[in-house]
């Protein structure tokens, strides 16, 4: 004979119960599904589960290592006797579990030539002393159930459905009870998973994700400005840094040591090495990065702290093949003038710094500090915006060493002068105030050897004030308007003047085109006119010039020579204006007449007078 | 042994919702699948189940029908008397008893 049960892990043991004759073989199959429910419709598979089937008070268990989806037992009879009712158990060891699936009773069932001889070894027949009672039992049944058919009758289907609706409210009610228990518990946040958007994604628990950044809070930080928070920064950085995630701050976070009077925003990041914290040339000052640095300079100074950093350092005793660089940009403010360390002076300031760790003696050391600052410097409350680069030796800014001999490329541009009219050493200033007379575009001084120096190939060395050397057409192209109107004639005109000395180089010219030195008119209530000069083919100096513009010698001493010969000096003057017929035509001085030479001369002075050579 | 599914078309056929031959559509199945469940709860409730809904034995697929079609005749316009909610559940009442061990005859000694 064959029985078949079907069961739910999800709901509890069901009853199943089963009739067999005492003496049969017996299978009995049993299915076991996830959940009870329509939607799941195959069988778990129970391959390796172990399905035991116990009989309570009675020696006879089976065990069956389940091969397939369908667990079956196979039973040899007989049960203990006809006419019992035997408890029953199936137990189902998945996965290490083990579960009570099924149980219920089997009704033993004799067979009738077992008539009066009992049915197995155990046999025991039912006796009529018990249909009384029985019968009694069963008309108290109908009773009951008579009443309670008139009662379904008023009832009926509405009760049936909220009996099962309660019955799946309150399961409902109590899953979400335990869960929101759960996940109010401290580690909540570990039940909820996490998974970033995109590939390459890694399922997380919110609790991981929490870890990611350490608020302070997190360590009973109060961030109002007054408490310290010194304890719950510690605290945080210790939980966050090792398992590489940041710290998050408040806007008013006070601590009583390095955080004094330091108001940092927003986020901390870890060094990266543990050693860092000890070679860190500013040791104690963790990195912050923010974008806002918010402070009330009238009631607070002495503000310090970073407002973005990042450093880059080396491991103590380690080697390194090329420079370690790193930057960060300081901003600062005091009411004070000593009040800052760091610089001695208010400031606003940008600063890019690299050096490089010496470790061996043949470590490059190259290094670039630029400052750009905005200071306020005594009562004049003149403001000084400069540029500079200094590695000099008596001046080091502070992470520069001691040699300035080590440094081959240097560059300076500061702007002096603050109270007069004499920059020094300028590039591009600039100033609106009407009581400046001098606008410097770029004046370069230097007691020797100082300059600019263009240099295409080889080792050149700046001696004067600049020095060409380049392959193109033109060196040096110049082309300006000076400030001032050129006024012919001014005072002012020749004493600021500009003056440019240019030596040219030929090589190889085929072209009159080419090396030109070219003067273009300053004067700016005209259009600019070209003179160009230079070396034409040949070797011949040429001036060309351009419209009107006109060859002037303008000392009084001024002479032309010509091979050491003057050839032209000052105009001769005191010569009165021939009257009378003038000729250009030849004669013959045997047979000329006065009149037609002295119409000769007269064209001939003419000609002197009109080339400017003589003169009234 | 039927699936929900068939008996929620028999249900359907019972309230002369659907003919022979017929396929119910979606949301009348839907509704009468939640019948049946609800049919399922009760008995679970009252200790009568002892089968899961992917293999209701034979004998209890006709009082499934009766008694969800009573639960579901408003939904369609039909009228179903209870007795069709008490007879199917006297039905299964009756199934899940325990089964009789047959005649006992007296035993002489």
């Amino acid at each position: 004979m064959n029985q078949t049960f079907s069961v739910a892990l999800n709901q509890p043991a069901g009853q199943r119960d089963f009739s067999a004759y005492w003496d049969d073989d017996y299978t009995l199959t049993l299915r076991v599904y996830a959940t009870d429910s329509p939607d799941d419709t195959v069988p778990l598979d129970l391959t390796g589960a172990i399905l035991v089937f116990k009989v309570a008070q009675y020696p006879y268990s089976s065990n069956v290592v389940v091969s397939g989806q369908d667990g079956v037992f196979s039973f040899e009879g007989p049960f203990r006797g006809c006419g019992a009712r035997e408890e029953y158990t199936i137990e189902l060891t998945l996965a290490g579990d083990t579960t009570t699936v099924a149980y219920g009773t089997v009704v033993v069932a004799p067979r009738g030539e077992q008539y009066g001889y009992g049915c197995g070894p155990w046999g025991r027949y039912s006796t009529g002393a018990f249909i009384g009672p029985l019968q009694l039992l069963v008309d108290q049944a109908k009773v009951a159930s008579d009443e309670a058919m008139a009662a379904a009758e008023i009832l009926g289907p509405a009760a049936a459905e909220a009996v099962a609706s309660a019955e799946i409210a309150t399961n409902a009610a109590a899953s979400a009870t335990e869960t929101i228990a759960a996940l109010s518990l401290p580690n909540g946040a570990s039940l909820i998973g996490s998974l970033q958007a995109g590939p390459g994604s890694v399922p997380r628990t919110l609790q991981s994700r929490v870890l990611d950044l350490v608020s302070i809070k997190d360590k009973g930080a109060v961030i109002n400005g007054v408490t310290d928070d010194g304890a719950a920064i510690t605290a945080a950085r210790a939980v966050a840094f090792p398992a590489g995630g940041s710290v998050l701050y408040g806007g008013r976070t006070k601590a009583a040591d390095f955080w004094a009077n330091r108001s940092p925003l927003a986020q901390e990041w870890g060094k990266g090495l543990p050693t860092a914290y000890a070679t860190d040339m500013d040791a104690g000052k963790p990195v912050i990065g923010g974008f806002m640095f918010n402070g009330t300079p009238a009631t607070k100074l002495g503000y310090d702290a970073y407002f973005q950093r990042f450093d880059g350092v080396t491991q103590a005793g380690v080697d390194v093949a090329s420079s370690v660089v790193g930057f960060y940009s300081m901003q600062s403010y005091s009411t004070n003038s000593t009040g800052n360390a760091f610089n001695k002076t208010n400031q606003v300031a940008l600063v890019a710094n690299a050096s490089a760790m010496t470790a061996t003696a043949s470590a490059s050391v190259e290094a670039f500090n630029a400052i750009a600052a905005s200071a306020y410097i005594g009562p004049l409350s003149q403001m000084v915006v400069g540029i500079e680069a200094d590695v000099s030796a008596s001046n080091p800014p502070g992470w520069f060493g001691t040699a300035a001999t080590a440094y081959t490329v240097a560059f300076s541009a500061v702007l002096q002068g603050i109270a007069a009219d004499d920059a020094t050493v300028a590039f591009s200033s600039n100033s609106s105030s009407a009581t400046k007379t001098f606008w410097h575009g770029a004046v370069l001084a230097g007691s020797s050897k100082t300059g600019v120096t263009v240099a295409r190939n080889g080792t050149f060395r700046p001696e004067s004030g600049v020095w060409v050397s380049a392959a193109t057409t033109f060196g040096v192209y110049v082309g300006a308007k000076a400030k001032h109107a050129l006024n012919p004639g001014s005072a002012s005109d020749y004493t600021y003047r500009p003056s440019i000395g240019i030596g040219l180089g030929q090589e190889g010219a085929t072209s009159a085109a080419s090396h030109k030195v070219r003067f273009i008119s300053t004067d700016a209530a005209s259009a600019e006119v070209n003179t160009d000069v230079y070396a034409g083919v040949g070797g011949n100096f040429r001036i060309d010039f351009g419209g009107t513009n006109r060859f002037f010698v303008a000392s009084a001493n001024g002479y032309v020579f010509i091979q050491g010969t003057q050839v032209l000096a000052t105009r001769n003057v005191g010569w009165g204006v021939n009257s009378g017929t003038t000729s250009k035509a030849a004669f013959d001085t045997a047979t000329v007449t006065l009149p037609a030479l002295a119409q000769n001369v007269a064209a001939l002075h003419q000609a002197l007078r009109n080339h400017g050579l003589i003169g009234d | 042994m039927a699936t929900i599914s068939d008996l929620a078309k028999r249900t359907l056929q019972k309230l002369q919702v659907l003919a022979a031959g017929e396929t119910p559509s979606a949301e009348d199945q839907e509704l009468v699948v939640t019948k049946l469940m609800a049919v399922h709860a009760y008995l679970r409730k009252e200790d009568l189940l002892r089968w899961t809904v992917q293999d209701i034995p034979d004998y209890a697929e006709e009082p499934y029908v009766m008694m969800a079609a009573f639960l579901a005749a408003e939904d369609f316009g039909r009228v179903v008397s209870a007795a069709n909610w008490q007879g199917g559940l006297s039905l299964i009442q009756s199934a899940v008893a325990l089964p009789n061990t047959g005649p006992v005859r007296t035993e002489y000694f």
